[in-house]
């Protein structure tokens, strides 16, 4: 799959790296078990900092989007199981009141709100 | 013969159809590029646009015929003064450059105002691409750097054949030369990728190809300088031969084929881009060309890559927005001109300068710089006037048309020291236990009196010694 970064964005650029891996999953871009470059060669690649890389592969495994292993190097998660679903689905639920109440107070309205979201929905053609 | 004027000749064409076959075409536009900037294709049919296509054309035609006639007039006019003919010779390449730069930077200034101006501006601007695959896969298919062990082993076999000879500087010049294509090797896998398209297959096979054509470029030229420098000690040791021709004419050709190697691998790359592409719905465009000054040289320091493909002429270019890119550039400029500076300066003054023979009844002291040599009047072995020098090779020092001075070797004598203005005969020949000394002046009559009064002298010092006219 293909990352872009801006250099010039408001967003951090390890953040940017984040979010395009993870829309690559959902999109299908980047399948279960698919090997991920090296720190190492992503930083080359891409001509930044090796931390900067470092730090978002760290937050991906975290949030768990990738697994790293010693001996294979960093890959995709396999997708969620059933727990799993359960709790991430309290997450959103937090994170959504927030875009909601900002969305609200910006003057979108409920329809609206929806509408985008089913937009998105397939722009993206999300895989199940 | 004149040999130097050959080899400016051999060396100054290559370098002429180089440069009118790197910026001839800018004016051409290709690959959504016109003199290196990305533009899209409405821009074309800008009045504008057409105007700098126009003078581009016109100035680089008066450019090229002049730089022929210039060429022309150095070779001829000057083949008799090696020094002023190098020195013209410098120059000429230094007005080349210049002269062939200059139009392409003044296409390429306008060309990027005036898309600034119209806002022509294709696909996002400060962003980097990368493809996660690609990262991976990238040197898959390229030629493995244990290949470079074939070359390795050629250049020490001329190494120890130049050391059986006695010419061992073309055998360590190939060895450098291999490794300097194995660093090239080096540097072309580690540098940074392309992102062609959104499909990752594409940016894949592009890459791939990509690395390996110029990997094996690479491999290959190294095998081929390695021979060029085996013919470069055929050449030396065959020097005023019947077969001489043959080796300076096969020499002369292996001076052209690494241009060849990169030619094939250049276009063979850009062909296969173009039909990759051609058929592909997803292809990327980004806008990077305010990183491109002058629209040859790359200025990135939000880039950490220190190599990346040229967007002008054939190959990579160094990023001068790193620290290791300023330090290399630098010191490739830096010493390119000292080099330049001091042969120039040693080929002016051996112009300026003769060598000078100094006897007294002791010593013999013969001055020239860089290759002085004393020794005994007792020490002579035999000393003769001779008409004839025989023919042989410059190990160390200079060979022009009109002298030869330095150490060579010479047919059936080995290793000896010339300080002779050539077909001026007679030449005092002296041999030592080491070797022979070969030493005339440009006046005959002079060269006979410093030979009369050498031979008083090695006569009242040991009778014995053999002297012969």
């Amino acid at each position: 799959m293909v990352i872009s970064l801006e250099y010039d964005s408001e967003v951090p650029m390890y953040e940017q790296l984040c979010d395009q891996i993870i829309i690559g999953i959902a999109t299908g871009q980047l399948a279960e078990g698919e090997k991920l470059p090296t720190v190492r060669q992503l930083a080359r690649e891409l001509g930044i900092n090796v931390m900067t890389v470092n730090k978002a592969y760290a937050r991906l495994r975290q949030e768990g989007y990738i697994v790293i292993d010693r001996r294979h190097g960093a890959m995709i998660s396999p997708r969620a199981d059933s727990g799993e679903v359960e709790q991430h689905a309290a997450k959103l639920k937090r994170q959504l009141r927030l875009l909601i109440a900002q969305a609200s107070v910006k003057g979108i309205g409920r329809a609206q709100f929806q509408q985008l979201c089913s937009e998105i929905y397939s722009q993206m053609a999300i895989q199940n | 013969m004149a040999i130097i004027t050959a080899i400016l000749l051999i060396t100054a064409l290559p370098l002429y159809v180089t440069f009118l076959g790197v910026y001839l075409p800018q004016s051409k536009y290709r690959q959504g590029l016109l003199f290196a900037v990305r533009l899209p294709e409405e821009a074309l049919e800008s009045a504008e646009i057409r105007r700098v296509r126009q003078r581009f054309n016109k100035q680089m035609a008066y450019v090229a015929i002049g730089m022929a006639l210039l060429l022309a007039v150095l070779l001829v006019l000057l083949h008799k003064w090696v020094a002023y003919q190098m020195i013209g010779y410098v120059v000429w390449m230094i007005a080349g450059t210049i002269g062939m730069v200059m139009p392409f930077r003044r296409a390429f200034r306008d060309t990027l105002a005036a898309k600034r101006l119209h806002n022509w501006y294709v696909g996002p601007r400060n962003t980097v691409w990368s493809d996660l695959r690609v990262a991976q896969l990238k040197n898959e298919r390229a030629a493995p750097m244990a290949l470079f062990a074939v070359p390795a082993a050629l250049s020490a076999g001329l190494i120890w054949l130049g050391y059986e000879q006695g010419i061992v500087v073309a055998g360590i010049a190939a060895a450098f030369l291999t490794a300097v294509l194995a660093a090239l090797s080096l540097a072309v896998r580690a540098s940074k990728t392309k992102v062609y398209s959104r499909n990752s297959e594409v940016n894949v096979a592009l890459n791939q190809h990509f690395r390996r054509m110029w990997t094996y470029a690479l491999w290959w030229v190294a095998v081929a300088e390695n021979v060029h420098a085996w013919l470069a000690i055929r050449l030396a040791l065959t020097y005023g031969e019947d077969m001489f021709g043959f080796w300076l004419t096969a020499f002369a050709l292996f001076t052209l084929l690494p241009i060849g190697v990169f030619f094939y691998a250049h276009r063979n790359v850009r062909r296969t881009e173009r039909e990759m592409l051609a058929s592909d719905s997803q292809v990327i465009y980004s806008d990077d060309d305010e990183y491109w000054g002058n629209g040859f040289t790359y200025h990135n320091p939000k880039d950490r890559s220190l190599f990346v493909e040229k967007r002008v002429g054939i190959g990579m270019t160094i990023n001068t927005g790193t620290l290791a890119g300023k330090i290399i550039v630098g010191g490739i400029i830096g010493v390119t001109v000292g080099i330049l500076a001091f042969v120039l300066f040693l080929l002016v003054r051996s112009e300026l300068t003769d060598p000078e023979m100094i006897v007294t009844p002791e010593r013999v002291d013969i001055r020239y710089p860089m290759y002085n040599v004393q020794f005994d009047v007792a020490d002579i072995e035999q000393l003769a006037l001779v008409d004839d020098i025989p023919s042989g090779a410059k190990v160390n020092g200079e060979a022009t048309e009109r002298v030869a001075r330095g150490h060579f070797r010479l047919k059936e004598l080995g290793t000896s020291r010339l300080y002779v203005f050539k077909n001026q005969p007679p030449y005092i020949q002296i041999k030592l236990s080491d070797g022979y000394i070969f030493y005339n002046e440009r006046d005959p009559q002079r060269t006979e009196q410093l030979y009369e009064q050498l031979r008083q002298y090695a006569a009242s010092g040991h009778g014995e010694m053999s002297s012969a006219k």
